[in-house]
């Protein structure tokens, strides 16, 4: 079985990023695919609004392959109340933050209490860029931060950081974040360095699938390591499981 | 049919640990795959300053087995041509690779007028390597951006050398399409087609089949990810034939 946690609709091209999950899912066998929708960096509400309806109208559309996270700007001031209509009413399972804010930022905490409240993951977007790195995107250490003020958070640090060798030791000490390896840039070790510093039992399968990279990436990446088959089976769904089993 | 790996390094990497780059390592992922022969350089030699050092490292490693040696020399260092004419004598090397990223010259470089003249002499084909690390990725030092334009360039200065391009991206490949398509002496490799979904797809309806080379950039990247790019794209049989495996024995024949 594998489980795709890490994919995304994007607004602008929202129906050919459906086909194309519809076309990997059907092609490699995958089970389920977490799907968040995204387009500005710094959203306002009703992108926000429009973004997570996008997302729930395809779990709507293929209610057996896919589930939601709702996607949250933690600037905006109705970030609480719209969580609560996205999980209770939309059964969306786990939450999405992407560059508006560090997820540090104490703008982040009621999020992430409700999150707690909910027992449902949240979905961090972490990559260290020796050029271009956004004002607001965050790194371990901020993951690091997030996850020993609230230790019983489940905290999802996606891409490994992207540079895994400089955004890992930041999170070792926290048993309570898990990292997924999408958009990893497909170099050859990765995963193991992964499974040495954390454990197979704190990675993911994610491929931020259908732009940016192809899902073969991650997929390639998680065939060639060496792992045992149980450690293998745990990376590419017991693991994603595990952390949204609340849903 | 012969699968073939144009683009393999084995040696060292400065900035990280490699966990699989012997040559029992390059064999095993190969033969698990199906491929047979497979064409290496050093990574040790971008960064020595005598790259003959890590040269004479490499060949001993090959040696006996049915990998090809291709030899990296950074064209601004001097005796150039004495440098490849002992690489040929030496190691019998199957041809040249350039970093001028890491080198930090550019393709129009009075040095590669040098370097054409030798390529020409031995009928040494030339890699010109665009990248091995993604840029947000690098560590302590930043290689100059190799740019298309300088690329498609060199292609007029190098008209009697066959010129592989490697670590381009897929759309850095379909900007130069006409160049590729037009050029019967310029080809591609593949390690660097890593999205978006159906680049491989993409990319053999702007290029021709022919021109498309398989290269994984193993033990550097995923060789399996660079694999499943062809094999279970939505094309030809034959396209996957010539890219794994007929357009490489094409290049490389004397």
């Amino acid at each position: 079985m594998i489980i795709d946690m890490h994919t995304h609709l994007w607004e602008t091209d929202a129906e050919k990023c459906k086909t194309q999950i519809r076309n990997v899912c059907s092609q490699f066998n995958v089970s389920k695919v977490m799907v968040s929708s995204l387009n500005n960096l710094y959203p306002d509400e009703d992108e926000i609004d429009r973004l997570n309806r996008l997302t729930y109208g395809f779990m709507k559309e293929e209610p057996g392959l896919v589930r939601g996270y709702c996607y949250l700007n933690p600037r905006h001031g109705n970030s609480i109340p719209y969580l609560r209509r996205a999980i209770e009413d939309w059964g969306m399972s786990g939450i999405k933050l992407w560059v508006a804010t560090f997820c540090d930022d104490p703008l982040v905490n009621p999020i992430i209490e409700q999150a707690i409240e909910y027992k449902i993951p949240v979905l961090i977007h972490t990559f260290h860029k020796a050029v271009g790195q956004l004002e607001f995107e965050s790194l371990g250490q901020n993951a690091a931060n997030l996850a020993h003020r609230y230790p019983e958070s489940k905290l999802i640090m996606a891409h490994i950081g992207a540079n895994c060798l400089r955004e890992l030791r930041p999170v070792i000490d926290c048993p309570n974040v898990s990292v997924d390896f999408s958009g990893s840039i497909s170099r050859c070790d990765d995963v193991e360095y992964a499974k040495k510093l954390l454990g197979s039992h704190r990675i993911v399968f994610g491929s931020d699938m259908p732009s940016g990279l192809s899902f073969l990436v991650s997929y390639g990446q998680i065939l060639e390591a060496e792992l045992t088959d149980e450690e293998r089976d745990d990376i590419l769904y017991k693991n994603t499981l595990k952390l949204f089993e609340r849903s | 049919m012969v699968k073939t790996d144009v683009n393999c390094f084995l040696g060292n990497w400065p900035f990280r640990r490699l966990r699989h780059n012997t040559l029992h390592d390059l064999q095993a992922v190969h033969a698990k795959n199906g491929f047979s022969l497979g064409y290496v350089a050093s990574l040790s030699s971008i960064f020595n300053n005598d790259p003959i050092e890590s040269e004479e490292e490499l060949y001993d490693i090959l040696k006996g087995s049915s990998y090809r040696q291709i030899y990296t020399v950074n064209p601004t260092l001097p005796a150039l041509s004495r440098n490849i004419a002992e690489g040929v004598e030496r190691f019998n090397i199957a041809g040249v690779r350039i970093y001028p990223g890491y080198h930090q010259f550019k393709l129009d470089d009075p040095c590669m007028r040098e370097l054409r003249a030798v390529l020409k002499k031995y009928n040494l084909p030339l890699y010109i390597t665009a990248k091995i690390e993604d840029e947000r990725l690098n560590y302590m030092i930043t290689p100059r951006t190799v740019s298309c334009e300088e690329m498609m360039a060199l292609t007029e200065l190098m008209q009697d050398v066959k010129i592989l391009f490697t670590g381009v991206m897929t759309y850095e490949a379909v900007q130069m399409k006409e160049v590729i398509n037009s050029s019967p002496n310029v080809f591609v490799e593949t390690s660097y087609f890593k999205g978006p979904t159906g680049c491989m797809e993409y990319a053999l309806s702007e290029l021709s089949a022919d021109k498309l080379l398989f290269g994984s950039a193993y033990a550097y990247l995923c060789f399996k990810s660079a694999l499943l790019q062809i094999e279970t794209a939505s094309i030809q049989e034959e396209q996957k034939r010539k890219v794994l495996a007929e357009n490489a024995a094409r290049f490389f024949v004397k």
